[in-house]
């Protein structure tokens, strides 16, 4: 059994989910802001917290070093502080684009980060009520899209992988 | 890599259910979330009248609710099963004792797997 701890770094936080495979279910989820105070330092204690939580057997993020990638410099940082905490615990570590996880969705026709949120909230029921509305042209994104990515991630991992040998643990 | 389960899933299936901690509370006849926070923390085991109450409010088995502790108290439990039917073998048999050994037998035997929840569609 593997269990997926997929995080998906915002420059207010970061959105995380936490998957397990053989049944594939979703454990927890949820979206952590650091607006106070040292944002950095938080962010960091929140990730490190969820890791001694739950002792996942694997990390997912988002591949933030491609030139396609559009985030921010806090936001690659932050991604860098996983590794390394990756790293340090001894823990492997995959990267998925955005590219990739739309090629993971792109078999049930959903392609934008609504549609492939909302295959997410059929597959998962309790993440429906999560679920935002779709967006204006006008509008910023919902803070709770950052849910449905970590998951999206954790999905691309358990669809791509499937199993750990081919990450090398 | 092995992993075992979580020692409990009380978090997972509350928050399916989209129940806050001090709803829980108040279903177990708890004063407030906090406790409801240690019990998923698994800083404090719950009563048995609370586990029940757990029980009644998810509507799964407490083997379900804490997977992990359930898991390695039934390996622990085989063992000691394994332990007493060797002790059994080792003394004349008689209706009674091969009726025993056949029980020992059931609960030293590895366990199927279990249904965990609904599968996903994805």
């Amino acid at each position: 059994m593997n269990r997926i701890l997929a995080i998906d770094p915002t420059p207010r936080g970061f959105g995380f989910a936490l998957l397990e495979d053989r049944p594939l279910r979703l454990i927890d989820w949820g979206v952590v802001e650091c607006r106070r105070g040292n944002k950095e330092e938080n962010r960091g204690k929140r990730l490190r917290g969820l890791f001694q939580e739950y002792d996942p057997s694997i990390f997912v993020i988002e591949d933030c070093g491609r030139k396609t990638s559009r985030r921010g410099h806090a936001t690659r940082r932050f991604a860098d502080e996983i590794r390394l905490l990756a790293q340090r615990v001894h823990l492997p570590l995959k990267k998925f684009s955005r590219e990739q996880v739309k090629q993971a969705f792109a078999l049930h026709g959903a392609t934008t980060k609504q549609q492939i949120a909302q295959v997410l909230a059929d597959g998962f029921p309790e993440l429906k009520p999560r679920l935002p509305t779709v967006r204006e042209i006008w509008q910023s994104e919902d803070y709770r899209i950052s849910i449905f990515d970590a998951v999206a991630l954790g999905m691309t991992f358990v669809a791509n992988e499937g199993s750990l040998e081919s990450v090398g643990a | 890599m092995f992993i075992s389960k979580l020692s409990n899933y009380l978090k997972m299936y509350r928050k399916r259910s989209g129940l806050t901690q001090s709803e829980v509370a108040f279903l177990l006849g708890c004063e407030n979330g906090s406790k409801v926070s240690r019990y998923e923390r698994q800083s404090r085991v719950p009563h048995l009248k609370t586990l029940l109450a757990y029980k009644t409010i998810f509507g799964v088995s407490l083997g379900h609710l804490y997977s992990g502790t359930y898991f390695k108290i039934s390996e622990e439990v085989k063992q000691r099963a394994r332990k007493l039917l060797d002790t059994l073998l080792g003394k004349p048999m008689d209706r009674r004792t091969l009726s025993k050994i056949g029980f020992l037998k059931r609960i030293a035997a590895p366990e199927m797997p279990s249904d965990d929840g609904p599968p996903t569609s994805i």
